[in-house]
């Protein structure tokens, strides 16, 4: 039987912690979720020698064990459960060579839990770019442990890594430092309440402001035990950390030495002009630019051909399977569709998770973020919410896992609620059409007056994020002030495995974590809108057959399905809602496209494209689906599609919380239906109240 | 293929989806974690 050894893989973020993972263990990875929380659990599989591997599991970036955040909750709970299947048989700290002093704070506290540690100093590649030196024999010797030298860069020092891992067993347990001293009285009679505990595990378990879903502080017995209020408890941390920092200076100052003439001061350049109050936000606003360009330019080539391949696909097995009836139209207009449905998406998702990486791995995202918290502070927002909306932008869902390392729960909160009002691009295909036919086409300035509205539409989703964080920053109330701390990791030049496998990593979760629900539902739509109940559904032909005598052919086929369209389950829920939704101007028609597109918004289009397809003549004008529904009539003989109308459908689409996948990922990133019931009602209402004003003032 | 096995065909169909979407959506038979992660009641 193979042995397998435990590996915790932890360290500071930006340390390349994850570089030192991929390096590890290359294509042999997975991504899941710790239970009862969201934090991601990466974890992957590194063959040793003969026999043995290594099964490395990635913990989120903490800088110390006073937890802060959820995901460094993560870290603390598996090292001090020793019953934790995943708990370490070695702890491997990953730290970063240009910022050694910070990053061995965690490692004296892991070593102290008597866990066998690793220290892998990173980024080794820089050192006599920067001057540095390390006497690593004199460097092991003070913290009991052993070093590898890595640059994952250059794929250096990952053999040695592997040597130590398997060799854990003879690596010393010993701690660094007594942390008793801080205060002997009190450490006394700790160790007097609970004699058999350790006594640093203890101590960490006490000072934490968090409760251990498997470490719960008050499972202790502290009967026997008078412990110390929160504020005494917090400076004896402090104390404790000085005392740490005092190890380490000593450490420091005979095993590393830095020649401050080699190092350069680009860095300080760049920081000056990237995080300028003037310049910051100019060369930020052309980046995003050039990457939402980008994304739209690069991204049609491909969606285009998934769009016409699917299209293909879905014509060919009608074709292939002509008597096959309604088990063909299923896969080829439910099946089919649904799937192409989630692959069409997958280019733009690619493309935006690649630049979001690059940007990353390049050190710029730190600076967005320092230069972003200015803005967004004033509305209830940490300059941690950037990142959300931009990717927002893309695909709410995404956006909203990328709030996990917001630390406070107010500002992540406010976040989620208001990032599905920033345009994802499945607001794109409807903007375009419902703009295409209600927004004349010429020009101001140069710009088209559709390319404004496009624009402005945008704008006005942006707005309303900002302007309901602001809101929802009064209402929600919290016991803790936040503060904002961002590291400035240094540049570099970002690693093509790296961006490939985060943006391997996303899509999959895309695919297959929407994409599922997707499916589905496009499924349930297709079935809904094929069958119905009673005659009227029953006999569509006779009825139609008898009302229109006049209809031959196509034009016959086409009115019996739009009469079975009218009268099938969809249609019964369009004509249902058709009186609540008349003042804003829309038909029972557009009232299925609307509660379809509560599933998914771009649902929308394809639709109404179903459904205007159907009931009328076919010359060559009315072949595209623009022009049917600009030719499309209400009883009275008026058109459905006004200037009113269609600037009320477009403010509807830009406020209305129509994905059910994000409600469904807000529900996952919460734990609770409350708030995504909360997004579900409150932006369906402002959408239904912004909509009726525009069509009224407008009508 | 009968049109009355295409019917049962689609429907079992249907029934997975929607199995999949309560499943997914409203009865999740996994236990979730009470505790508070921290001290600003989140309550994730």
């Amino acid at each position: 039987m193979s042995k397998q050894i435990n590996v915790a893989l932890i360290g500071n973020p930006n340390t390349g912690k994850t570089s030192v993972f991929n390096a590890l263990t290359g294509l042999n990875q997975k991504v899941g979720n710790y239970p009862g929380i969201t934090v991601d659990k990466k974890e992957g599989i590194c063959k040793l020698s003969r026999g043995v591997k290594a099964h490395i599991l990635d913990l989120p970036g903490t800088y110390s064990l006073n937890a802060s955040s959820l995901d460094e909750n993560v870290v603390i709970e598996l090292l001090l459960n020793k019953n934790d299947k995943d708990y370490p048989d070695v702890a491997v700290i990953v730290s970063d060579v240009e910022n050694l002093k910070r990053n061995l704070l965690l490692f004296t506290q892991i070593k102290d839990l008597k866990i066998p540690t690793i220290l892998v100093i990173n980024m080794a590649d820089r050192m006599s770019r920067k001057g540095i030196s390390l006497d690593i024999k004199l460097l092991e010797n003070k913290l009991n442990t052993k070093i590898a030298l890595v640059s994952t860069r250059k794929n250096e020092g990952i053999g040695d890594l592997k040597n130590l891992i398997e060799n854990h067993k003879l690596l010393s347990t010993q701690p660094c430092l007594d942390t008793s001293t801080i205060d002997t009285e009190y450490f006394n009679s700790l160790k007097q309440a609970f004699p058999n505990q350790d006594l640093y595990k203890l101590w960490v378990v006490i000072s934490q402001d968090a409760n251990f879903g498997k470490i719960d502080r008050n499972e202790l017995d502290f009967s026997k035990f008078k412990t110390k209020s929160k504020s005494e408890l917090k400076r004896l941390q402090q104390k404790e950390t000085i005392k740490r920092y005092q190890f380490i200076n000593g450490v420091l100052k005979e095993g590393q030495t830095i020649d401050a003439t080699k190092a350069t001061g680009l860095r300080a350049q760049f920081d000056r002009i990237l995080t300028h109050k003037v310049w910051g936000y100019i060369i930020f606003f052309f980046i995003l630019l050039t990457i939402f360009q980008a994304i739209y330019d690069w991204a049609s080539v491909p969606m285009d051909f998934i769009d016409s391949s699917f299209a293909s696909l879905a014509d060919w097995i009608k074709a292939s399977f002509p008597g096959g009836g309604k088990l063909t139209n299923l896969i080829a207009e439910g099946v089919v569709a649904g799937i192409g449905g989630i692959v069409i998406f997958i280019p733009q998702i690619a493309f935006l998770f690649l630049f979001i990486s690059v940007l990353e791995e390049s050190g710029y995202m730190s600076r967005v973020v320092f230069l972003m918290d200015r803005v967004m502070r004033r509305f209830g927002l940490s300059g941690k919410s950037v990142v959300p909306l931009i990717s927002g932008t893309a695909c709410a869902i995404p956006a909203i896992m990328a709030t996990r390392n917001i630390e406070s729960w107010k500002e992540r909160l406010i976040t989620i609620l208001v990032t599905p009002f920033t345009t994802c691009s499945a607001r794109l295909p409807v903007y375009l059409i419902i703009i295409a036919l209600v927004i004349p086409e010429g020009r101001f300035l140069g710009l088209s007056y559709q390319a404004l509205a496009l624009m402005l539409l945008y704008l006005i989703g942006f707005g309303m994020a900002v302007f309901s964080a602001y809101i929802l920053d009064k209402i929600l109330k919290t016991n803790r002030k936040t503060f904002f701390v961002i590291e400035m990791p240094s540049y570099k030049v970002p690693l093509f495995k790296n961006v490939a496998l985060t943006v391997l990593e996303k899509t999959k979760t895309f695919v297959f974590e929407a994409g599922r629900i997707i499916l589905a539902i496009s499924i349930v739509l297709w079935i809904m809108a094929s069958y119905g109940p009673g005659k009227e559904f029953n006999n569509a032909e006779t009825i139609v057959e008898q009302t229109y005598p006049e209809l031959q052919g196509e034009q016959l086929e086409n009115k019996v399905a739009a009469y079975k369209l009218e009268h099938s389950f969809i249609g019964i829920v369009g004509k249902a809602i058709e009186p609540a939704i008349r003042p804003l101007g829309y038909d029972w028609k557009i009232g299925i496209g609307i509660v379809t597109s509560f599933a998914a918004r771009e649902v929308f289009v394809g639709t109404l494209a179903t459904i205007y397809s159907v009931g009328s003549a076919l010359d060559d004008d009315d072949k595209t689906i623009k022009n049917r529904m600009a030719k499309e009539v209400h009883d009275n003989g008026d058109k459905v599609f006004t200037l009113a109308s269609g600037i009320s459908l477009l403010l509807f689409y830009a406020f209305a919380m129509q994905c059910m996948s994000t409600l469904a990922i807000v529900k996952r990133e919460t734990n609770t239906w409350k708030w995504p019931m909360i997004q579900l009602f409150g932006m369906s209402l402002i959408a239904y109240v912004v909509a009726l004003i525009a069509f009224q003032i407008l009508n | 293929m009968n049109i009355l096995f295409q019917n049962i065909f689609i429907a079992i169909i249907g029934l997975f989806a929607v199995v999949f979407l309560v499943k997914k959506f409203i009865w999740n038979p996994k236990k979730q974690n009470s505790k508070s992660c921290g001290s600003d009641s989140c309550g994730c």
